[in-house]
């Protein structure tokens, strides 16, 4: 019991750690984009000298910004979620909650698993992005592919986690429960 | 391709889309099933997966939408270093004489945090957070404290730099510059209509404070002040744009460097949002190079006034990369849904029936909106813009509307959505902080004012067109 709780813990740190590896890489691409993008105006208005390569390198940095980032917003459970049962149905909010943690890491595993297959042949085609002289794509799809496998390794955590915590104190069955003795 | 009904289309995209959602899957996730779906259906398995992928990568490499990491990019380095509270805090100060003040700031820190966050939800936790446990200590009336500030929550979506508007301009295919500035005339009459609202309300019914005595501040409004700029100091480093805090926002210990510097950074915020929007206005930049622009300005202030910390540039980054992320998963997603429901042939049979039922452009345009408000009950902004736009954009070109003019129409039309009963986002935002013996019944009926002065500026707008187009004209 205790080594699979230890190899569950490893598991975690070692997630977390690729998380956030990932994470500072988006980060560097968010400070590239301001950078490049004030060296591009300053270039075109003080040197009159407009740099095609600053534009289309931002244009790449933000889906490989987006991508990296995407394992930081399933860690933080920043996604957006639709809560249509009302708050006091804690119990059956909490299955829902773990159910669906379990089927978007599935989703997000197999649109992975296909951005994988898409990469390999990126790299072997050597396809471009926008034109012959762009950048190569398979640099995003490679992007893509940690993204989405980050995404579900970091939703499949969390359901787990969860699933573990089990149901939160104040369920609907004790508000029942709580109810029929008051009832007595 | 299989072939299909466009109302079996439809009901796979809407019935699908429907149905995922409310299996809690995240809204971009289920986007991305529904798409996949519908192009597997479409175009066989193989380039069907291909088309949903490749769509994903390439649906974001665009210029345009650079500048939504990089307004929220400012917005963050303005709150984590306390700079954005500081001036807040002066603005409090400059509305002291007026009873109400209160509820006054609410309007006008919602003006403020809407240009800096550029989202309703960030900025509606925000106020609600900061302000209405506030409003309740000094004894206002609970459902003007709640409904000043669920209105006020609203404007981050139509004042400039709006994430929302960035989104539907670069998706429309309608220039993004415009189309912000479009954003500054119905924004500012939406914030007078809320001024109003609290003016009439305190007028009338009460429930809000008194004037300060300015000058002759007995001790007790003295603690009063004491007491919040605690609960900042407490709250120092939670506060964030996309984030609600703890406490009122008085930012970081020691952050409001005095009446002075607070004015300093009040005056330095302002001349740097109306430098941004100068640059879009007369066409020096883009809104892309402004949103960059506006993030080195920013930096430059923090390091004059020695706020440019570690410890702020990492929670800036990591608060930044959280909602763009968050934001562009949905953009990627509903971008590859709007392609395969173009391609399925449903865009054209709504087309067809929507203008089939009717060829005034009036109806045609109340018909949109109400779907739009109808949506905002139940979907995240950004993704009703990108469901609604590939199904609109043929109506509007068909009715002769200006695409800026009703783009703006359109994105009120969702703020209202995100705070009309039973389900506006916002009143869910605002359940977590009104007072815990306040009924939802009751938020909903503070809502209510709000919601009509919105009503009533989309009525104005929609009948005289040049207040939104005018300011883009010069542009």
């Amino acid at each position: 019991m205790n080594s699979a709780r230890d190899g569950q813990g490893k598991a975690d740190r070692v997630l977390r750690a690729v998380t956030t590896a990932s994470a500072v890489l988006a980060g560097a691409g968010l400070v590239y984009m301001a950078l490049a993008t004030i060296a591009g105006v300053v270039l075109r208005y003080v040197f009159r000298a407009p740099n095609r390569f600053l534009f289309e390198s931002t244009e790449f940095a933000l889906p490989l910004t987006v991508f990296f980032a995407l394992g930081m917003v399933a860690l933080y459970d920043r996604n957006v979620r639709v809560d249509l049962i009302p708050r006091r149905f804690v119990r059956t909010n909490h299955k829902l909650d773990v159910a669906s943690r379990f089927v978007t890491a599935a989703i997000a595993g197999t649109f992975g698993w296909f951005a994988v297959q898409i990469f390999v042949r990126d790299l072997d085609t050597g396809i471009r992005m926008g034109s012959t002289f762009g950048l190569p794509r398979w640099i995003l799809t490679l992007g893509l592919t940690v993204g989405l496998v980050l995404f579900a390794a970091n939703e499949l955590r969390t359901g787990l986690e969860r699933l573990h915590a089990g149901v939160p104190a104040g369920d609907e069955r004790d508000a029942g429960a709580s109810a029929e003795e008051g009832q007595a | 391709m299989i072939d299909l009904s466009p109302t079996t289309w439809l009901a796979i995209f809407v019935a699908g889309l429907g149905i995922l959602v409310l299996l809690r899957i995240p809204v971009a996730v289920a986007l991305l099933v529904v798409s996949s779906v519908g192009a597997v259906l479409l175009y066989g398995f193989s380039p069907g997966i291909e088309m949903t992928v490749v769509s994903m990568v390439s649906g974001l490499a665009t210029f345009t939408l650079t500048a939504i990491p990089m307004f929220i990019l400012m917005g963050e380095l303005l709150f984590r270093s306390g700079v954005a509270f500081s001036a807040i805090g002066a603005a409090e100060r400059g509305l002291a004489r007026l009873p109400g003040r209160l509820a006054f700031l609410s309007v006008g820190m919602g003006a403020v945090l809407g240009v800096l966050s550029g989202s309703v939800m960030a900025s509606t936790a925000m106020l609600a957070g900061t302000l209405v446990p506030e409003m309740e200590r000094r004894g206002y009336s609970r459902r003007l404290a709640v409904g000043s500030v669920l209105g006020s929550g609203g404007l981050a979506m139509v004042l400039p730099p709006s994430t929302v508007v960035i989104v539907w301009g670069a998706t429309a295919g309608v220039p993004v510059g415009p189309l912000l500035i479009a954003g500054i005339v119905p924004g500012i009459l939406m914030a007078l209509g809320y001024a109003f609202v609290v003016g009439a309300w305190s007028a009338f019914f009460g429930g809000a404070e008194r004037p300060a005595v300015v000058g002759k501040r007995p001790a007790r409004a003295v603690e009063e002040r004491k007491a919040p700029a605690d609960s900042g100091a407490r709250a120092a480093g939670t506060s964030t744009a996309t984030q609600a805090p703890a406490a009122i926002p008085k930012g970081p210990a020691g952050a409001s460097g005095g009446e002075r510097g607070s004015l300093l950074n009040l005056v330095a915020l302002v001349g740097m949002i109306a430098g941004v929007l100068a640059l879009i206005l007369f066409g020096v930049a883009t809104p892309t190079e402004a949103a960059a622009v506006a993030v080195g300005l920013t930096a430059v202030i923090l390091v004059v006034q020695r706020r440019l910390t570690r410890e702020v540039v990492v929670a800036a980054l990591k608060h930044t990369l959280l909602a763009t992320g968050m934001v562009f998963l949905i953009i990627g997603a509903a971008t590859i849904y709007g392609r395969v429901m173009a391609g399925s042939g449903t865009v054209t049979a709504f087309v067809d029936g929507v203008t089939g039922i009717t060829g005034n452009p009036t109806v045609l345009l109340v018909i949109m909106l109400a779907i739009v408000v109808i949506l905002g009950l139940f979907l995240e902004s950004i993704a009703i813009v990108l469901l609604t736009i590939p199904l609109f954009m043929p109506i509007v070109h068909i009715a002769g509307f200006d695409p800026i003019w009703f783009g703006i129409l359109m994105i009120i039309a969702i703020q209202i959505g995100t705070v009309t009963p039973p389900f506006g986002m916002s009143l869910f935002v605002m359940r977590q902080y009104a007072p815990k013996s306040m009924p939802m019944s009751e938020i909903y009926k503070a809502a209510i004012p709000f919601v009509l002065s919105d009503l009533a500026v989309v009525v104005l707008l929609a009948f005289a067109p040049a207040i939104v187009t005018s300011l883009p004209s010069l542009v």
